[in-house]
């Protein structure tokens, strides 16, 4: 073995080509602020132990994937986030999708079912089917998965506050279709806490909110066994601002929370945790995101086995969803969002995500056409059928720079955990504001360095040129609000008043008690009591939560 | 330090869920038929020196580059390769693409001025301006550059039969410009063996083909220090359907008759190969690509250094350019180009390339619009400015497949390079046929895969959809009738009998064994036109037909 250390290399030859001419920038640091030498080399892993860091895929941390052959078995699930207008338009997209080869649902919901409101009432108005599809009771939902069999398709669906009504929805289609609790597919984000950091869209506080959590971690252990039952999410947190490592470290600790709340229930650790998934951002930092999602995979496993105790392997893996970064897109020059589309993508996949979202080139823009969110697809499908980089398990495994940045993100991510369980966990550093104030800060140095031309952004600070309009933009219509709610007026005098009223009597004392609340949730929603309705009893048992001040 | 063996794995943890469901294929293989594990780890490597086999950035073997800290320093020069119709058009383009950030020129010629012919020969009919720009004498390449200054920017030209003409041409323009020929910086293509054995624009046969390279290697070492001189390709020989294997094989045994041939003139090693460059092609296999980069740097450094005892670091520095594979784009559905071209952009820049052109997204119906263009320069600028992958160099340095990968193509490219030393070197190897009929394996098989659909190409053999039309941009037919008159008039105009006696100069030169290149000067000082100094030396040399292959 030859030897010569990186100090010499950089004495002899380095530091003569430095003085020759300066570099780029006078340094250089991933978005969390993890200063990067200009190479690494073995000596950057000298405590390195193969087995005990990385493993084998499948394997104990699950450093490098939780299945063994990956993508050599099957590729991720092509899952695209689509939701707009009425159920009929949502359904018409969602059969579009699946004929051009996508593999999963991911249903968006409008913001007046996100935070439990009818399409009447006086706080929808001017939002119903904006941001996705509204949804005011089991009706919508029969419509939405018209003619998709909920035995055949995956759906992962993105609601948080209303989540058990939805859930409980989903539930009782599949029994109309005839197809069993048991062989549901599919997840629910059901995950508040990061609603309160980032995302906004919570109605109750903390605690009857993780009730509600741990109500359905119970019940699909019970029922629906293949129900992932959580996507704890850092996305959101990503798009208000973070760095990758708050990324992981709010996420992560968020999902201690959710663990702990559950085993305070008295649920057993592996009853639940196997059903639990995460769901992440992939954002512009190549490098930084493929090994964001390694060291996400080993904090988790370690923490799940040595702090949690759990002995079940399928408890310690990471699994999750990516979707690419919509804060990175631009309205300038659209066409350069496939680019970075593309990337983002790629790094998810060479991250091992287990499916994966692709924005489409229009989104800063409106809804995605369909020629927009085709492209996305397809640049889904390149990846996974032409680049042929599903052929190997964690291919960038043992680069000493993958390595140290895997190394660097897990421990800075450590250490916003324990900071977090220092303020007495995830719960308590919200109220205090603490993520909250984090992630402003790192977002107002991110923009600060755009707005000054220190990070470029193309065709925003940088190369900026004009471009061609983008055609074919998709408008939400006007007359989707004015129908939604003839329907629900109707669906109101058609149904049998007294058997909603006996469901939503029978709620409000589970509410108020300690069982768990699923069942009467179906209960409910089987009596096509209105999405509103159900709040509406909630509101009052639980009482509101207003959003918590930042200083 | 904890142990578990590979076997372990695969027999405890691996083979369990292969019997509960199938993979997606029998087997993984890259495109040069390296079958892939399911993982790669150190045991992989377990020969491995980290001096020996990769070292550091800048120093020998050169496996992590050839500059000491790449990227960070300055980013790779964008090229996109641009040039149709007349020289005023092609004028317009340049200017346009230097004023949206693109940092370096290269030049597409058509088809008449890469094989000698004027716009007014009959054999130029319909040919004039189309996949290039159409060059007849030095006056079109003073429009070319017209308001451009060769001093501030470095030039790539695609030429190879009738590089030094063309060169002649590029250094008349500098001495217009009053610019010092030792201030040029650029390349010329001059890469003769990869036209025979694929792309097809030579003229006249091997021997003196690779004399008159020599004279530009004598020429430029002498007076044009910063000119790279030849650019070999293997760019072509992968278009043509070669496996990634070959592509460094077939190109490095190129490199290697050029050296010899240029030593056996009697000159020094390390006075002329410091200025070779390169031309590759980034394909879809991203891993096998980014493997592909590191292997050549790696095997030339040691080809240079044990093969030709070239003292100089300089010369074992393998440098280069790249093209993304305009193969691999589809006219179907041309917005997955922008894809392909990122991912193959990625390889590249991950590999550790000098210079980059994207192949753009519409190149599969028309020569580019300027659309289509900036779209290619933006994604180049993406990669170096936002994506942060410039930071560090040779990213995937010490990667267990990566490292694997590299290994085993620089394994193969050796069996290629041994195998055509034993046929008795590059060019007599061609006139054998032995790469084209490799290179025809290769494609055939790669086709068979793509009809059967075992290889999938996303718009076509799957995900088919209709797509929206594009707009196309197209080379008016008056080009022709244009370039000809001007031709005509230029003849009228220059003093013929200053241009008939170089002529007769080059005539002389070509004949003896003196360099070429200032009679090639001469001539294009006194608008000799391309096809008149072709005609002459094809009078001298005579012409290659076709080698056939069976």
């Amino acid at each position: 073995m030859t030897s010569k250390t990186k100090q010499e290399w950089r004495d002899n030859t380095l530091s003569p080509a430095l003085k020759r001419s300066p570099e780029r920038q006078d340094e250089f640091e991933t978005t969390s602020g993890i200063e990067l030498d200009t190479v690494y080399a073995p000596e950057d892993l000298v405590d390195f132990d193969y087995v005990r860091d990385l493993g084998y895929p499948g394997e104990h941390p699950f450093t490098r994937g939780v299945q063994p052959n990956m993508y050599r078995g099957r590729i991720w699930t092509i899952r695209q986030y689509a939701g707009f207008g009425s159920a009929e338009e949502t359904n018409q997209r969602y059969r579009y999708l699946l004929e051009q080869g996508q593999t999963g649902l991911s249903v968006a919901f409008d913001l007046p079912t996100q935070i439990g409101y009818d399409s009447d009432y006086p706080q929808a108005r001017g939002e119903v089917g904006k941001v996705g599809v509204a949804i005011d009771s089991l009706q919508d939902m029969e419509v939405l998965f018209q003619g998709i069999p909920l035995d055949k398709v995956s759906t992962s669906m993105t609601i948080n506050s209303t989540v058990p009504i939805l859930l409980a929805m989903y539930i009782a289609l599949g029994k109309k279709q005839g197809v069993e609790s048991s062989k549901l597919d599919g997840t629910v984000q059901n995950d508040i806490l990061k609603e309160y950091i980032a995302r906004g869209t919570h109605i109750f506080p903390p605690r009857p909110s993780l009730r509600l959590t741990t109500d359905i971690f119970a019940y699909c252990a019970q029922n629906v066994p293949r129900w992932n039952t959580i996507s704890i999410s850092g996305y959101h947190i990503r798009e208000a601002g973070s760095t990758a490592a708050q990324e992981i470290g709010f996420t992560l600790a968020n999902g201690i929370a959710y663990v702990q709340s559950a085993i305070d229930a008295g649920l057993e650790v592996d009853s639940f945790a196997p059903r639990l998934s995460f769901f992440f951002n992939s954002h512009i930092n190549f490098f930084e995101e493929v090994a964001k999602f390694r060291a996400a995979r080993r904090l988790w496993a370690k923490i799940m086995k040595e702090r949690f105790g759990a002995k079940n392997s399928r408890s310690c893996m990471l699994r999750f969803h990516t979707q690419t970064a919509g804060c990175t897109l631009t309205a300038q020059q659209p066409l350069n969002n496939i680019v970075r589309t593309a990337l983002e993508a790629l790094a998810a996949t060479l991250g091992s995500t287990q499916s994966l979202h692709t924005n489409s080139f229009d989104e800063a823009y409106a809804p995605p056409s369909e020629e927009a969110v085709t492209v996305a697809v397809r640049s889904q499908q390149i990846l996974a059928y032409e680049s042929e980089i599903a052929s190997v398990v964690d291919p960038f495994g043992g680069s000493y720079y993958i390595e140290s940045l895997t190394n660097k993100l897990e421990e800075k991510a450590s250490e916003y955990i324990a900071k977090i369980d220092n303020l007495g966990g995830a719960g308590a550093a919200i109220e205090q504001g603490y993520q909250q104030r984090e992630i402003q800060d790192a977002s107002y140095s991110y923009q600060r360095e755009i707005e000054t031309g220190k990070r470029a952004v193309v065709g925003v600070n940088k190369f900026v040129s004009p471009y061609p309009k983008v055609t074919g933009l998709l408008r939400v219509k006007t007359e989707v609000e004015k129908r939604q709610r003839e329907k629900l007026a109707q669906l109101k005098r058609e149904r049998d008043s007294s058997k909603v009223d006996k469901s939503l009597r029978s709620l409000e004392d589970v509410a108020q008690g300690n069982e768990n609340t699923m069942p009467a949730f179906l209960e409910c929603v089987e009596a096509y009591a209105t999405l509103g309705e159900i709040c509406d009893v909630l509101r009052k048992v639980f009482g509101t939560q207003r959003e918590f001040l930042v200083f | 330090m904890t142990n578990k063996t590979k076997q372990e794995w695969s027999e405890n943890c691996l083979a369990s869920v292969l019997k509960r469901s199938p993979e997606r294929q029998d087997n993984f293989k890259t495109t040069s038929d390296i079958e892939l594990d399911t993982v790669y780890t150190p045991e992989d490597l377990t020969d491995s020196d980290y001096l020996e086999d990769l070292g550091y950035p800048a120093e020998y073997p050169f496996t992590r580059g050839v500059q000491p800290n790449m990227y960070r320093g300055r980013i790779w020069t964008m090229r996109q390769y641009a040039g149709f119709g007349s020289a005023e058009e092609t004028n317009n383009r340049y200017r346009y693409l230097l004023e949206e950030g693109q940092t370096g020129l290269s030049v597409a010629f058509d088809l008449p001025t890469q094989i000698g012919y004027d716009s007014d020969h009959p054999l130029a009919r319909g040919e004039v301006g189309k996949v290039g720009v159409a060059v007849d004498s030095l006056h079109d390449m003073e429009i070319i550059f017209n308001g451009i200054p060769l001093d501030k920017i470095s030039t790539s030209m695609t030429v190879n039969a009738t590089c030094a003409p063309i060169l002649a041409m590029y250094i008349a323009v500098a001495k217009k410009q009053g610019v010092a020929l030792d201030r040029l910086d650029g390349t010329t293509q001059n890469d003769i063996l990869k036209e025979y054995i694929a792309r097809g624009t030579y003229i006249f046969p091997p021997k003196p083909s690779i004399r008159l390279i020599a004279d530009t290697a004598a020429y430029c070492s002498k007076y044009l220090p910063r000119w790279n001189y030849i650019n070999i390709a293997g760019y072509h020989i992968r278009e043509a359907g070669s496996t990634a294997a070959q592509e460094i094989g077939f190109t490095l045994a190129d490199a290697i008759e050029y050296v010899k041939a240029i030593v056996d003139t009697g000159l020094d090693i390390d006075s002329f190969a410091p200025r070779i460059s390169f031309i590759f092609q980034t394909h879809n296999n991203f891993f096998e690509e980014i493997a592909k980069l590191r292997a050549l740097r790696r095997l030339w450094a040691k080809l240079m250094k044990e093969r030709f005892g070239a003292n100089n670091p300089r010369s074992w520095t393998f440098r280069t350019h790249i093209q993304t594979g305009g193969v691999t784009l589809t006219s179907q559905q041309p917005m997955n180009n922008i894809v392909r071209a990122t991912v193959q952009a990625l390889a590249a820049a991950l590999g550790g390339i000098q210079s980059l052109a994207i192949s753009c997204y519409d190149e599969g119906h028309c020569i580019p619009t300027e659309e289509s263009v900036r779209q290619s320069l933006r994604l180049q600028q993406i990669l170096a400015h936002e994506s942060g992958i410039t930071d560090v160099v040779d990213p995937l340095g010490g990667s267990y497949y990566m490292e694997f990968l590299t290994n085993e193509l620089e394994r193969m490219a050796t069996e290629y390079i041994a195998k055509i030393d034993s046929l008795g070197g590059a060019a007599v190897a061609i006139e054998q046929g032995y790469q084209q009929r490799e290179i025809q394996e290769a494609s055939y098989r790669y086709q068979k895969e793509i009809e059967s659909s075992e290889r999938v190409v996303v718009g076509i053999n799957k995900f088919i959809s209709t797509s929206p039309k594009i707009t196309l941009s197209k080379v008016g037919s008056e080009v022709e009738l244009s370039q000809k008159n001007k031709l005509a008039k230029f003849k009228r105009d220059r003093d013929n009998a200053k241009a008939n006696q170089t002529l007769k100069r080059l005539e002389d030169a070509a004949r003896d064994n003196e360099n070429t290149m200032p009679a090639f000067l001469e001539c294009v000082e006194a608008y000799a036109t391309l096809g008149e100094m072709c005609d002459v030396l094809r009078n001298v040399f005579s012409i290659q037909r076709e080698f056939l292959v069976v």
